[in-house]
């Protein structure tokens, strides 16, 4: 089943079979030692335990040649500790087996080297992975630090320190165990405040340590307290803690313990540490409290001297806290006035400097800036970066820093600046977009009108030429009818009339075509004037009455009462009139009527044109006013098709309304519209100078 | 018929188009009216033929090549021999604007296309009756 694989595979987590040997082994070696009788020394205090120690060193150098992590010298003075307790516990072996027991001896030396390379290694570690700024994390591990040197003083040193009959060299290196202790746990707690608990490697080094650290107090309680008492359990627990120390040095996660996580975790203000802080720095008072209670109050002045070096530190970490919070309102500051910036800027390059401006306020000394596209990008300095994204592509990063992307709250208003920063452009982008799309929308709009007036001008001006033939056309046939050739037969004189007539038809034709070119090109001026529309609705009458005569139509004018008279052009009210009037006689059959009515209803004027005609089809009747539109009832009636559209129009420039009603066989109906405006005061009715003549 | 004036004699009538047709059926209903009718195919003829004829009456068509009916108009103003020389353009537009211009080149009447060559006659005499 093995799968063929290339190249060196990534370290695989969890199933490192190199390190479960070794776990196995130091199990072994550890059961090895507790099995070991203590009459055998040599095995047990020379060979076995200090193996113990090279061991857990060994294995933290492997791991540092096979991991390579990042500033390795965290493990490496780690590992150069285990060697200094390997030779520390070799020489005191070989002490036991020549049966003596120097205090204080060469091995106490090594063993008291060893702290300060364990408290070193970890200072490293906590450099790496939270580089600056972590004054509160500090600040706590500094609390329970005191707290935990108050009690190795009160509890283990202060033996040494009160029993007159230790002399003082000894008495030193006996109170340098638990102060040694003491500075480890201070680096420990520091560096666990600020790690993630994740990775099995962390977890191991911290239980090491707990350990290490276990045994020594074990073994200082029972040096001190008791007289005889078998050293076994403290040796049991320091040897255990150096193996998992090294076990913890071997794993593929060791590298964790110098690699910058990926998410900068800085402990921050929460209620669960500042209660845990005040109960911490309630100890000394409790421990004064308690020797008060069984009436032995002992060294209270290094008791009170803890509380007062904890009240301090608890009054340092509530400035800080509020340091803090003086940081985050003014990054809010700042970020709500870049965010009324990003709305009052436009064009890229402005607003990426709106941006810069901020992000250098929010991270001062070029901690942090703005990256353009074209720029660099991003380099080693980099800690944290966010993409400023627009159309879903990566325009620019914000980046920091390693000490301005500690605090989660600087991280959070770059991240916030990203996003208004993205918004604005994305703004930018649709706004250009939208102008774009205008101006292509406005050239191809002009493109149209272009067009149009071409089409107007062509029809504008086919119309003009045909005129002037059509004008020696009909000038000819008057005179050759007035007789001025001669006079004509009775056939000759027919057939001049026909063309005579088919020459005005022409004429009309084009006033038509004219007439809604003009109508089109915006170009139809009105000469307005007050007139009198039953007036011009007679006139209209007596220039069809000959015709409805001819067809035996009859045709009436109903104007009961005087109307008031309109603001309108005579002249096209007049052709309104006549196309109405001349379509109605046209399709009426003999003995039929049509009727105008022109009556005022409240500030309308109201013209109702009936006859009793062919009427119109209901489904054409929505047509009607369209150009060049003839209901299929027309039959062989001659016309253009613009009439009713051109008496739309008319209407229409006028303000007002006209609306059409017909029943098939029994007639139809034109209803028009007209506002009747209240005459102004002391007008006079001018009446037109001219108009078109038809 | 006849136009003569007072003094007997015929009152001289320039005519000017550039479409002949349209020329000769002008000028043929005004001599049948009586008038002598001079003949101009274009604005600068018309112009030259009434500097040199003086006629009593032009009948000028807007649409000509080289000078058109209003220029001629506003140059016949403007010049002292032939100032007072009663004008009528023939138009074949509509619109009102080209009314107003013609009255304000100098024209005296106008007479729009299509016309019937009654109506043109009808104008002339109007005209030169007044005086």
């Amino acid at each position: 089943m093995a799968t063929a694989t290339e190249g060196p595979q990534p370290p695989t987590y969890g199933v490192d079979r190199l390190w479960r040997g070794a776990a196995v082994a130091a199990v072994g070696l550890w059961v090895a030692w507790l099995a070991v009788p203590s009459q055998l020394l040599v095995v047990k205090h020379v060979v076995l335990y200090p193996a113990g120690d090279f061991f857990a060193a060994a294995a933290v150098l492997v791991g540092v040649r096979r991991y390579r992590p990042r500033a390795p010298s965290a493990w490496l003075l780690i590992a150069v500790g285990l060697v200094a307790f390997g030779i520390a516990d070799l020489v005191y072996g070989l002490f036991q087996v020549v049966g003596v027991d120097p205090f204080p001896s060469l091995a106490d030396v090594f063993y008291l080297a060893a702290y300060p390379l364990f408290a070193l290694g970890l200072h490293v570690a906590s450099t790496s992975r939270v580089p600056q700024g972590d004054r509160g994390g500090l600040i706590d591990a500094s609390i329970i630090t005191v707290t935990a040197g108050l009690f190795a003083f009160l509890l283990i040193a202060n033996q040494y320190i009160n029993d007159p009959e230790i002399p003082l060299a000894p008495t030193i290196v006996a109170s340098a165990y638990p102060l040694a202790d003491v500075l480890v746990l201070a680096l420990a707690v520091r560096f666990l405040l600020a790690v993630q608990w994740r990775t099995p490697s962390l977890v191991m080094l911290a239980l090491g340590l707990c350990l290490v650290l276990s045994g020594d107090v074990v073994y200082s309680v029972t040096d001190a307290f008791t007289t005889s008492g078998s050293t076994t359990g403290a040796d049991a627990l320091l040897m255990a803690g150096v193996l998992v120390m090294g076990l913890a040095g071997l794993h593929p996660t060791m590298t964790q313990l110098t690699t910058e996580p990926a998410e900068v975790r800085v402990p921050e203000y929460s209620v669960h540490r500042v209660v845990s802080l005040y109960l911490v720095s309630m100890v000394p008072v409790a421990v004064l409290a308690v020797q008060a209670v069984i009436g032995d109050v002992q060294n209270a002045w290094i008791t009170i001297f803890a509380l007062v070096l904890i009240v301090g530190l608890v009054l340092a970490r509530f400035i800080d806290l509020a340091g803090q919070s003086r940081a985050a309102t003014r990054r809010g500051a700042v970020l709500s006035r870049f965010t009324s910036a990003m709305l009052q800027h436009s064009g890229r390059a402005d607003l990426l400097a709106v941006a810069a401006q901020t992000v250098a306020e929010l991270a001062p000394a070029g901690r942090a800036r703005v990256v353009d596209r074209g720029e660099g990008g991003v380099d080693e300095a980099t800690q944290f970066a966010v993409p400023v994204e627009v159309g879903g592509e990566v325009t620019a990063w914000i980046v920091a820093d390693r000490e301005a992307a500690t605090w989660r709250g600087v991280r959070d208003a770059l991240g916030n600046v990203a996003g208004g920063l993205s918004v604005a452009l994305e703004r930018e982008r649709l706004i250009e977009a939208q102008k774009a799309s205008a101006a292509s929308l406005a050239a191809q709009n002009a493109q149209l009108r272009e067009l149009d007036r071409m089409k107007d001008q062509l029809v504008s001006s086919v119309s003009h030429e045909l005129r002037t033939p059509l004008t020696s056309l009909g000038g000819y046939i008057e005179m050759m009818l007035e007789g001025e050739a001669g006079e004509l037969t009775a056939d000759q004189r027919h057939f001049a009339e026909v063309i005579d007539r088919n020459c005005r038809r022409l004429n009309r034709i084009i006033d038509d075509i004219l007439f809604v070119a003009r109508v089109d090109a915006g170009k139809l001026s009105l000469e307005r004037a007050w007139v009198d529309v039953p007036t011009i609705a007679a006139a209209s009458l007596e220039t069809v009455r000959a015709r409805a005569q001819q067809n035996e139509v009859a045709v009436t004018l109903t104007a009961p009462d005087p109307v008031p008279q309109v603001w309108a052009d005579a002249g096209r009210l007049s052709q309104m009139f006549d196309n109405l009037l001349s379509n109605a006689v046209k399709f009426t059959p003999p003995g039929g009527t049509v009727d105008v009515e022109v009556r005022a209803e409240h500030d309308i004027l109201l013209v109702v044109v009936q006859d009793t005609g062919m009427g119109i089809p209901q489904d054409e009747v929505a047509h009607l006013f369209e150009r060049f539109f003839r209901t299929s009832t027309v039959g062989a009636v001659a016309g253009t098709g613009l009439g009713l559209s051109i008496v739309k129009s008319i209407v229409e420039v006028h303000d007002g309304t006209i609306a059409v009603s017909s029943t098939e066989g029994v007639g139809t109906t034109f209803n028009v519209q007209l506002p009747a405006r209240e005459r102004a005061s002391a007008g006079t009715v001018e009446l037109m100078e001219e108009h078109d003549e038809r | 018929m006849s136009a003569d004036d007072a003094a007997g004699r015929q009152p001289v009538i320039l005519a000017a188009d550039d479409d002949e047709d349209i020329l000769e059926m002008v000028a043929f209903r005004l001599e049948r009216s009586g008038y002598a009718v001079v003949r101009a195919h274009d604005g600068a003829e018309a112009l030259a033929a009434a500097r040199e004829t003086l006629p009593d009456l032009i009948v000028l068509d807007v649409m000509m090549p080289k000078m058109d009916g209003y220029e001629v108009t506003r140059a016949l103003r403007a010049d002292e021999s032939t100032s007072r020389i009663p004008v009528i353009l023939l138009t074949a537009r509509v619109q009102d604007s080209d009314v107003q211009k013609g009255f304000d080149a100098g024209a005296d009447d106008y007479v729009r296309k299509p016309f019937s060559p009654q109506e043109l006659r009808s104008r002339v005499q109007a005209i030169l009756g007044r005086r």
